[in-house]
């Protein structure tokens, strides 16, 4: 674990980000080969999504955000730009996620590709807030479309 | 095979109110007014991450993080307030001021108030960054300084 010290703040939020790394690509836990393995190597995906749900009253706005995929033997892994997390393979795709705390505040943010061909890809983007008590919601929808 | 783990990549102080200073912030001249300078590697930037709500993002790296504020700028007056609420000065009101900050082991994430896609963005032309809170002379670069930012629809360092 890396201990990094803030030095800023004042009025801002300043958060860290905990990643929560689910991994394996290709097989399943009973050994069964999924139907929909994600690309091999590395790929890039240009994300555009919607504001689909604004429940948190934030600045928000459309994600146009391109991630890279690295898929090594069974581990398959996506980096944001921001950071990398490891991907959990779904029945149609795959879902990444990270939890980003600050204090007593925590946002999970969640992100699924499904219906994942060769090229493209649906999308949702889903980002849990709770805050003392209060929960709110933030959520995109949208495709993503490889780029090389 | 499934794999479960958790990595904590970083764990850091909240909010707190001291300042580093640091101490190779030295570029070779100054910049004020609108002018800008080229960026360095020290500061990346992002039109649109799933990590700021879609907005814009700038990353600061090295002793850059412990700049004292970055914004994003327009040229004209109040260019870091939303030429729309030019009143209101906090960054809540604007989109070119930071929202929320991340702290990785690599750099800082400052979100924006708005998507680099946005027409907000538009009309925007530069990083710019106070590296002291009180700044007595914005043409002395250990104080404040302005990277130019010509595409704000692409990732940038």
């Amino acid at each position: 674990m890396f201990r990094c010290f803030n030095s800023l703040g004042f009025a801002l939020i300043t958060s860290t980000l905990m990643l929560g790394c689910g991994g394996g690509g290709g097989d399943s836990s009973d050994g069964s080969t999924d139907p929909n393995p994600p690309v091999n190597g590395v790929s890039h995906w240009k994300i555009s999504a919607d504001v689909s749900r604004d429940g948190c009253g934030e600045r928000i706005a459309e994600v146009n955000q391109t991630v890279t995929m690295t898929q090594q033997g069974d581990s398959l892994s996506v980096d944001t730009t921001i950071v990398e997390v490891g991907a959990t393979p779904t029945t149609n795709g795959f879902v990444f996620g990270f939890e980003e705390t600050n204090g007593d505040c925590t946002r999970n943010y969640n992100t699924q590709f499904s219906y994942l061909t060769d090229t493209t890809a649906d999308v949702s983007i889903t980002v849990a807030s709770n805050c003392r008590g209060i929960s709110c919601q933030d959520e995109w929808a949208g495709t993503a479309v490889k780029v090389d | 095979m499934k794999i479960k783990k958790t990595l904590s990549i970083f764990a850091g102080a909240g909010l707190a109110l001291a300042l580093t200073f640091g101490q190779n912030i030295t570029p070779s001249y100054a910049v004020s007014g609108s002018l800008c300078v080229p960026p360095v590697p020290e500061i990346g930037y992002r039109p649109s991450v799933l990590e700021c709500n879609g907005n814009a993002a700038i990353l600061l790296r090295g002793d850059y993080r412990n700049a004292y504020s970055v914004v994003v700028r327009r040229n004209g007056q109040y260019n870091d307030r939303d030429p729309n609420n030019t009143s209101c000065a906090t960054n809540r009101c604007s989109p070119y001021k930071v929202q929320k900050r991340i702290q990785l082991p690599e750099y800082e994430v400052n979100c924006l108030g708005a998507s680099g896609y946005s027409a907000y963005f538009d009309s925007v032309t530069r990083i710019s960054i106070k590296f002291t809170p009180g700044v007595t002379d914005s043409s002395d670069t250990s104080q404040f300084q302005q990277y130019c930012l010509s595409d704000k629809k692409s990732d940038m360092n």
